[in-house]
């Protein structure tokens, strides 16, 4: 089973020594989801790049199963999207059940018409319909955990229901571990939430 | 008739060996997203390497194989370079480029290495030619119609197997990191080897563009190689600017970058004769190639932005 965990880690910023992130522990379970909440400034995101790797903590650790693959996406997650390729190009590339399971079958419930904009240059889509496809490209990628950072903020009702079904999907047909960071109401059934507080102690 | 003639020829049989290095820098530049400077010295390398085998006696596929064996090898420089070492892309390039260009002499024996002395495949075609030239009966005619055609052919052949393996899925994953500003959908592992991938394949075309150049020159000259950057660049550019007209978008399928790479090489080499007719020398051509370079870009680059997108 693979494993994604935080073990008491504390972060802040090289250029500042106000720590972000305060001893922070959680651990993500395959086929669950933790939220984060808390107000801007709390270190949500500063956390989910620590859990992405993208930053090391300053003290603490971080464990991640060798090979687990781990998928961050954000509100600019359509620059995971190659401008100069089609999204029928990514499917091809990514989805590694497009011969099995047609993609746009997760979102015909949705009424999207997102059958239209397969052929198109994902430079072409506007910034929703980029924040979609990078979802449905990521289903059926064989990743382990997805991190999403306000992912749905910009998106409008349909495409955010569109975008929690596609998540839910991940969770109970691939059994991803999901973290997520939303001011907006999420419609997924939380495993658990931490409240995240701004730290004003160095 | 006998102008019209010899400027069709001219066209066609300068234009054989920029095929190869047109072809290179699209996988380069638009495919991989690698600003690889190394091009200069892949092209001089592979032009080396292949006058030196070949004018020891190698036959033309196997020193054009060794010349494209060279441009993988100069890829691979450069990818070590900047993946394990962390040298910046351009200087990579560059340091790679440097290499490859001071070392050709050692190659070479030092010097100019001649290919006048054809033989097999291509002393045939000569001798095909000789006969073409002479049933057309025009003194002093002397055209490279079967020599240009056999060129051609093989350098359409290399870019058959090159567009099906970007169609593939591993070669799809290459265009992906090269045009994705955050290429998350694979790991840095693969973003790694994709990128080893494509600098071995663009290198080696770029190095059979230098075999094939040294081979229509007649001989391997020192820095023949240099300014060859500038030149793929104006092809793919002029090429993009004329399908991205046609079709009204800032984008282009595979398809229609290959056909972009064709239209490009026609219309780069239609210049390239008209100017070698006004009498001006190489390096004039170079000049105004850089000039129609910087043209291109600032014309092209204010109706489709994603022109401009080099590096």
């Amino acid at each position: 089973m693979s494993v994604l965990a935080a073990e008491s880690v504390s972060y802040h910023f090289p250029d500042h020594s106000r720590l972000v992130v305060r001893e922070l522990s959680l651990e993500v379970v395959p086929g669950r989801l933790v939220q984060l909440a808390g107000r801007n400034g709390s270190g949500k995101t500063t956390a989910l790049r620590l859990l992405a790797g993208e930053l090391s903590p300053t003290s603490g650790q971080v464990h991640r199963s060798a090979g687990a693959r781990v998928l961050y996406l954000d509100q600019r997650a359509s620059a995971i999207l190659a401008s100069e390729l089609t999204i029928n190009d990514h499917i091809r590339a990514f989805r590694e059940d497009d011969g099995v399971v047609s993609p746009l079958a997760d979102l015909a419930p949705f009424q999207l018409d997102l059958g239209r904009l397969l052929p198109k240059f994902a430079g072409q889509l506007s910034g929703g319909e980029r924040q979609i496809f990078a979802l449905l490209c990521a289903v059926g990628g064989r990743y382990d955990f997805l991190l999403l950072d306000e992912f749905t903020s910009h998106l409008d009702d349909a495409s955010e229901r569109a975008a929690f079904a596609l998540v839910q999907m991940m969770l109970e047909r691939e059994r991803i571990g999901v973290v997520l960071v939303s001011h907006r109401p999420v419609k997924l059934p939380v495993h658990e939430t931490l409240y995240m507080e701004v730290s004003y102690r160095e | 008739m006998s102008d019209l003639i010899f400027f069709v020829d001219g066209v066609f049989y300068n234009l054989t060996g920029l095929l190869f290095v047109a072809l290179g820098i699209l996988v380069l530049i638009r495919h991989t997203g690698f600003p690889d400077l190394t091009v200069d010295g892949s092209f001089t390398m592979g032009a080396a390497l292949f006058a030196v085998s070949f004018s020891a006696g190698f036959g033309f596929f196997f020193a054009l194989f060794l010349a494209m064996a060279a441009g993988i090898v100069s890829g691979l420089l450069t990818a070590f370079s900047n993946l394990v070492l962390g040298i910046s892309k351009v200087v990579a390039g560059v340091l790679s480029m440097s290499v490859l260009i001071l070392s050709a002499p050692y190659v070479s024996g030092g010097g100019t290495v001649g290919l006048l002395q054809l033989h097999g495949s291509q002393e045939f075609l000569n001798q095909l030619d000789v006969q073409i030239s002479a049933a057309i009966g025009v003194d002093h005619l002397y055209v490279h119609f079967a020599t240009a055609l056999f060129w051609f052919a093989v350098g359409c052949a290399l870019a058959g197997f090159l567009y099906r393996f970007l169609q593939s899925r591993l070669g799809t994953c290459v265009r992906y990191i090269g045009s994705a500003e955050n290429p998350a959908f694979v790991g840095m592992h693969q973003t790694r080897l994709l990128t080893v991938l494509g600098l071995a394949i663009g290198n080696s075309l770029i190095a059979a563009g230098g075999a094939i150049e040294a081979l229509r020159r007649g001989a391997y000259t020192v820095n023949m190689g240099i300014g060859t950057l500038l030149l793929g660049l104006t092809i793919v550019i002029l090429g993009e600017a004329v399908m991205k007209t046609v079709k009204q978008r800032d984008y282009l399928t595979l398809r229609e970058q290959f056909l972009g790479v064709g239209a490009g090489l026609l219309l780069y080499g239609i210049l390239l004769q008209s100017i070698l007719s006004l009498g001006l020398s190489y390096i004039d051509l170079k000049l105004a190639t850089t000039l129609l370079l910087l043209v291109l870009l600032g014309i092209a680059g204010r109706f489709f932005p994603n022109t401009k997108r080099l590096f």
